[in-house]
């Protein structure tokens, strides 16, 4: 789920979010726990999320994977409501219910036609806050972990993804991998997961959202009844996020036996999102690589004909973001691969990108922010995201801050994040024939 | 539970006598408009020895036009913040996308220049033509496709439905330009077409627009096929192993199932409701939650026009192969063994109505059922249809339909660790 999670999210960061339109705004209640209502009646469906900051980086050594293990739990049952009836009154009333987690946060939501919000919402806030942590369950589930480990190690580009943080953050727990490893599944106890649970799942740690057709009043009277009462818990503790730039970046080759084709990745550590500069960085990412006229695109595809597929993203974090390029080619075309990119990234430090390529870029940003507001999901995952890192004003400037966005600006920042340097990353490719480590 | 068309005003249709036929729903609460134009036949109706043409000219289709070469069109449609795209499946392309409205009337000029007008350019096929190639062999990381294109292989046998999408290697390796051009022009018939636009729009200036498109578009005399003939099912059930290196093991396996505009859709859809979506289902429950024996197990029937399968499939430890497909077959056993509870019913009948309802909520969601239904020959208001047809299965209707389905012969792939 790490790779699919973190380039959804750098995605939503290049969405960006306002619904401004929307008129959300954060509210808290006296236990520190804040929410959002979205109300809209477009479409006869809504969306219920609860946001935890809590993910991957809440973690070390042997309770590495410990808060996905406990996402996994968290709809296997409380006291009040066994596993199957959380999932049967969800399904059975026409929704989906599911979550995931990612580096800093864990998400859960139901969504389901509305007339049922108010028996999902019980649900979803029952299971989230009360889980029984069923010791049966915990063993079965450990063993399906294994089994997602497995599944995960399968895909060339797990490895791609793993190393490619490896190599960017030395320091700083961004590092680590979100579902653990075999060895940490397996030495799981539950007293670790009902600790994680203890610790972060308190209130003031927690995020609510219902976007869709529902009353706000009506929503907001259910989250006072449902989480009013729950006690605030110590401030969970956060690690330092601040990464320092690579030293010395190297690209590291790797060899997958189920890889075909050579996988790349390429990148530097960029700001966290309160910087001003993360706006700048979705404009530099989608004019280097954001469509087939981006300059990565039209140089190393169209001309050189060296990869088969390229793009860029910025990977927005509370503490340091990543800036990434992403490319599928020939594995006999990788070894000057990181080079070229280094010359061409060098070659718009020093030209800079045309007014045209600037415009371009934002054109596509706005238009996905206005496709990502069509459904509730994408609304209420926008604002969970944001308000659990503690950063919901971002919904608020993006779309101004993107507007006031200058050539001049890519280029700075460019300077500012790569330091000119070459760029930190890996290769995974097919193992030669009859070698390889 | 109301279909979701119901409440929203009723699309306007117009029939042209070239053999278009445009629909639009006016929708207001936002901004964007989608705009999607379905052609009949897709990959199902190549010939074999050009398995793969409607894949690489839908790549190339975008590439050029007498007044933009690839990179103009790329900058141009960018700038408008337009996505739009070509999307080839098994039994239509669909040409379209999505765009802010105040964009819309420049996206649609460029949007008919693309379509009409390609020149597909030689240096552009052979790029596209590397990539083609290269997702053709890379189809192979990921163990779900190896047990898939296996699985269709065994099932649909010689039928186009038991190829590769993106064709071999050999047959994308000897496509010529001509060739592309020849299916172009056989793709690109009104006859059959359906163009759908949703959004704020104007519907008469919008309507003008699309007069205008259908007095410019003749229908060729010649008639290409459209459609692929009937599925032959392997007479006997059969069980092939692949040997791969993966850290997992897989088992998929499935039956003959109903085309979707045979009547009996709506009841294998729940079917595949009862048995396998969500995590309530009985094979969630029992090879996922008791077993623990997968992370991933599932079921699915795709939504074919001249024949599918009801598949079947679970990523497992590769020494639980035989363990998770005995637990598979009891699932089905016990399926079979009973009629559901009308409980059991109703639960897997607003399973599917809220999906589909929840799924209608952007207009390029909407468009892409308006356009699909019509095409498919069920018509657009098989849109509001569906769900109505979903509520009429009764519990009788839905065992005696899962006895005959789970009686055919099946196929069954399993993916061991070990080989290539």
């Amino acid at each position: 789920m790490t790779f699919a999670r973190a380039a959804a999210l750098g995605l939503v960061g290049t969405l960006m979010t306002a619904v401004t339109a929307q008129a959300g705004s954060v509210k808290r209640l006296t236990n520190g726990l804040r929410y959002v209502v979205l109300e809209d009646h477009a479409s006869p469906v809504v969306s219920l999320q609860i946001w935890v900051r809590c993910g991957g980086v809440n973690e070390e050594g042997p309770t590495s994977g410990v808060s996905h293990f406990l996402e996994h739990m968290i709809f296997k049952g409380t006291d009040k409501i066994s596993a199957n009836e959380i999932s049967k009154i969800v399904e059975s009333n026409g929704g989906s219910i599911n979550a995931a987690t990612g580096g800093e946060t864990t998400q859960y939501y139901i969504d389901i036609p509305s007339k049922q919000w108010e028996k999902a919402f019980d649900v979803l806030a029952e299971s989230v806050m009360r889980p029984a942590f069923p010791p049966l369950e915990f063993e079965k589930e450990r063993k399906v972990i294994l089994e997602e480990i497995k599944r995960r190690n399968d895909d060339p580009r797990s490895d791609l993804w793993d190393v490619f943080l490896e190599g960017l953050y030395r320091r700083t727990p961004y590092r680590q991998q979100v579902i653990g490893s075999v060895e940490t599944i397996t030495a799981m106890t539950r007293d670790l997961m009902v600790r994680q649970h203890a610790l972060f799942y308190v209130p003031n740690n927690v995020v609510v959202v219902v976007a869709g057709d529902v009353q706000r009043a009506a929503v907001e009277k259910k989250i006072k009844k449902i989480f009013g009462a729950l006690p605030a818990g110590p401030t969970p503790p956060q690690p330092a996020l601040l990464e320092p730039p690579v030293a010395e970046p190297t690209v590291q080759q790797i060899y997958n036996d189920k890889a075909q084709q050579a996988h790349v990745a390429l990148g530097f550590v960029g700001p966290t999102l309160k910087d001003p500069d993360q706006v700048v960085m979705d404009v530099l990412s989608t004019a280097l690589g954001g469509g087939q006229s981006s300059r990565l695109y039209q140089k190393l595809r169209e001309e050189k004909r060296q990869v088969w597929s390229i793009s860029a993203s910025f990977i927005t974090h509370a503490g340091s973001g990543a800036f990434g390029i992403f490319a599928e080619c020939p594995p006999e075309k990788t070894n000057s691969l990181p080079n070229d990119v280094y010359f061409l990234l060098g070659d718009v430090e020093f030209n800079g990108f045309t007014v045209d390529e600037v415009e371009r870029a934002k054109a596509q940003i706005r238009s996905s922010w206005l496709f990502g507001q069509e459904t509730y999901h994408g609304q209420a995952s926008q604002w969970g995201f944001y308000t659990a890192l503690g950063a919901p004003e971002v919904l608020e400037t993006y779309l101004a801050k993107l507007d006031r966005v200058t050539a001049a600006d890519l280029g700075r920042a460019l300077t500012k994040y790569s330091l000119g340097r070459p760029l930190s990353g890996v290769v995974v490719k097919p193992r030669p024939v009859g070698g390889g480590r | 539970m109301s279909a979701p068309a119901a409440a929203v005003e009723a699309p306007r249709v117009r029939r042209f006598d070239n053999g278009l036929t445009w629909i639009h729903r006016t929708v207001t609460h936002n901004r964007i408009v989608a705009a999607e134009l379905f052609l009949p036949g897709g990959d199902a109706v190549e010939p074999a020895e050009r398995a793969g043409v409607t894949r690489l000219l839908s790549a190339v289709w975008v590439k050029g036009t007498p007044s933009r070469n690839a990179l103009q069109i790329a900058q141009q449609m960018e700038s408008l913040g337009a996505a739009f795209g070509i999307d080839a499946q098994e039994d239509f392309v669909a040409i379209g996308g999505q765009v802010i409205v105040d964009n819309w009337p420049q996206t649609r000029a460029l949007f008919e220049d693309i379509v009409f007008h390609p020149t597909l350019p030689a240096d552009e096929i052979e790029k596209e033509r590397e990539a083609l190639l290269n997702a053709i062999r890379t189809r192979h990381e990921h163990i779900f496709n190896v047990a898939e294109e296996r699985f269709r292989r065994e099932l649909f046998g010689a039928h186009p439905y038991g190829r590769p999408d993106e064709g071999t290697e050999a047959t994308v390796q000897a496509l010529a330009r001509e060739d592309l051009a020849k299916w172009h022009a056989a793709r690109l018939s009104p006859r059959g077409a359906v163009l759908v636009t949703v959004g704020p729009l104007d519907t008469a200036e919008t309507e003008k627009w699309v007069e205008g498109l259908a007095s410019r578009w003749r229908a060729d005399a010649a008639s290409a096929p459209t459609a692929a003939g009937p599925v032959t099912y392997p007479a006997q059930s059969r069980a092939v192993e692949e040997k791969r290196k993966f850290e997992q093991g897989y088992i998929m396996l499935g039956f003959p199932a109903a085309a979707v505009t045979d009547a009996r859709y709506p009841k294998i859809k729940l079917i595949n409701a009862l048995l396998g979506a969500g995590m309530s289902s009985p094979l969630f429950t029992v090879v996922r939650e008791q077993a623990g024996l997968a992370y991933e197990v599932s079921s699915f029937y795709a939504s074919r026009a001249a024949g599918s399968a009801m598949v079947i499939y679970a990523g497992t430890d590769p020494k639980n192969v035989d363990l998770a497909e005995k637990k598979i077959h009891s699932v089905l056993t016990d399926f079979v063994s009973r009629k559901p509870t009308e409980d059991e019913l109703n639960d897997a009948k607003n399973l599917i109505q809220g999906h589909y309802l929840m799924d209608h909520q952007t207009n390029s969601r909407i468009a892409w059922y308006l356009g699909w239904w019509e095409l498919l020959g069920k018509g657009l208001a098989y849109d509001v249809q569906y769900p109505a047809d979903i509520g009429a299965v009764t519990a009788e209707d839905l065992h005696r339909e899962a006895q005959s389905l789970f009686a055919r012969p099946s196929v069954t792939v399993r993916v061991r660790n070990g080989g290539r």
